[in-house]
């Protein structure tokens, strides 16, 4: 499905999202309820723009088995908006109890894929629409890693049938905090299987990089665009921004950038 | 560039800013819509649809006293942003300027005029039962109850929390305040109040649930401690008696249009 350049739909820049030449917005699923959704977010869909429901909760990596209401939670605002598949991350982010409150990367073991194989199967069988997994940016590797992060995410989408959302900037942290070789990684997940591609800005602090959502995006991180563009033409692809949003302006600016990568 | 805590000669009503204006119209209140509405123009901060109020990422600018707080304060909704900057110690500041500036009287001066001029109605409503009740004569009480009444009515055009300076920037304000001038039609109307047949909220793009999280200033009724208690009360119950209350507008706004600009000045709170 061709989705074009989007957006997330933040309810700070409602009105600013409504005015930007945008193709597709995604909504953070855990921030909406089913039955009131915001009125910008029905304006759009009335306008036709996919909306297309991100969750951040699911913790689909975690050794705990997944929680069914937020599943169905996740399902039913698929429903609501019509949308053609739903995503969250390759990670876990609650454990014996506690909630971490982060995106936390799971160990490439063959172990941890096994779970996280079962949970996403599980989460399918509930859901409606087609699931979509995006790799998240990691501050630390686990040890004992049996997997390239390129290699679990293709062996994870062929065990399930699952979606890819790639995530080019957290791909760039990881290069750049970690060594994750980008080209690698473009070369061993399966392409055809891209639902659509997250940009987003960050910045470096005591020399690591913070994917924050919060600053501008790098022109490194455009680059790591044009490298996934070099292989393949992406169904869609979002700017993310989560904080300090910019004028509006700004924020057009930078759409216009991913779209000159995409040309 | 002089701040809100920045005295200037005593009764100069010259560059009085938005917000100084928008408190001599209408309150604290009136200027902290002042103060958001001032930001929005100049895209420092956004409001959404459903009326959060949040920054725009900006290089710093110099800002008002009353904008930091607006600042300060986000992200919140429109009229709990509004509500939260009326009360706040800024407010308090910009009133003090004010009256520094010979624009607004004193509380405490104000109080002890209201105070003076009950017990003078008091002390007529008492000379009048006694003259009924036949313990005194009419002809002995006719004087004083005339002296009483007269002397009333003088401490209550003093007793107006505007000076006449203040009262005369408000009639300039009202002059300037069109549809073109944006920022000056909130300072006088208000974000709820009417300006050629359109609510100000609506002219200015304001979306309706946005307008909806302000909350309308009672009369009569001073709002944070920014307010002095010479809330709007005093507007209606005083030579406000014309003003319309009818335009669906903050209490304060409501003065428009009647020659008590200035009466709401000194009060409204939120």
């Amino acid at each position: 499905m061709k989705l074009g350049v989007g957006i997330g739909w933040r309810p700070e820049i409602d009105l600013t999202v409504e005015q930007l030449d945008v193709d597709f917005v995604e909504v953070v699923a855990e921030n909406l309820h089913v039955g009131h959704l915001p009125e910008s977010v029905l304006l759009l869909r009335e306008r036709g723009l996919p909306v297309l429901p991100h969750a951040v909760s699911l913790s689909l990596g975690g050794a705990e088995p997944v929680d069914a209401a937020r599943v169905a939670h996740l399902g039913a605002l698929a429903e609501a908006l019509d949308a053609p598949f739903v995503s969250d991350h390759v990670c876990f982010v609650r454990a014996g109890g506690l909630d971490s409150g982060h995106l936390m990367p799971l160990p490439r073991t063959r172990d941890a894929l096994d779970v996280l194989v079962a949970n996403v199967q599980a989460a399918q069988a509930d859901l409606p629409v087609p699931l979509a997994l995006e790799n998240v940016a990691a501050l630390l590797e686990w040890p004992d890693g049996e997997l390239t992060e390129g290699q679990f995410l293709a062996e994870l989408v062929e065990r399930t049938g699952c979606l890819l959302l790639v995530d080019v900037a957290n791909l760039y942290a990881n290069a750049r905090n970690l060594g994750t070789d980008v080209g690698r990684f473009l070369d061993e997940i399966p392409l055809e299987r891209l639902a659509y591609v997250h940009v987003a800005g960050g910045q470096e602090h005591q020399g690591v990089y913070h994917d924050t959502h919060a600053h501008a995006v790098l022109p490194e991180v455009l680059d790591v665009l044009r490298q996934l563009r070099d292989r393949v033409d992406p169904p869609g692809v979002l700017l993310e921004r989560d904080d300090d949003y910019p004028a509006d302006a700004e924020l057009a600016g930078e759409l216009a950038a991913i779209r000159a990568v995409l040309a | 560039m002089a701040t809100s805590r920045t005295p200037t000669s005593a009764g100069s009503a010259a560059e009085l800013r938005p917000e100084e204006l928008g408190f001599l119209a209408g309150g604290p209140g009136r200027a902290a819509e002042v103060a958001v509405v001032t930001l929005v123009e100049a895209g420092a901060v956004r409001i959404s649809r459903e009326g959060l109020v949040s920054a725009v990422q900006t290089r710093h600018r110099a800002w008002t006293p009353l904008q930091h707080a607006v600042l300060q304060s986000l992200p919140q909704a429109l009229g709990d942003v509004v509500t939260h900057v009326a009360r706040s110690s800024d407010a308090s500041g910009l009133r003090w300027q004010l009256t520094e500036r010979g624009l607004v009287r004193a509380p405490g001066s104000l109080s002890a005029l209201r105070t003076v001029r009950r017990v003078l109605v008091i002390g007529a409503i008492v000379a009048v039962v006694l003259s009924i009740a036949g313990v005194v004569q009419f002809g002995a009480t006719t004087p004083v109850l005339l002296s009483v009444v007269l002397l009333g009515f003088l401490l209550g055009r003093v007793a107006r929390p505007l000076t006449g300076a203040g009262r005369a920037a408000v009639q300039r304000l009202k002059q300037a305040a069109t549809t073109r001038n944006r920022v000056e039609m909130v300072a006088f109307h208000g974000l709820l109040g009417k300006i050629e047949g359109h609510l100000v909220w609506e002219v200015l793009g304001i979306g309706p649930r946005a307008a909806a999280t302000l909350k309308r200033r009672q009369r009569g009724k001073s709002g944070g401690s920014a307010s002095s208690g010479s809330g709007c009360g005093s507007c209606s119950s005083s030579s406000c008696g014309s003003a319309s209350g009818s335009d669906g507008g903050s209490s304060c706004g409501s003065s428009s249009g009647s020659s008590c600009g200035g009466g709401c000045g000194g009060g409204g709170g939120d």
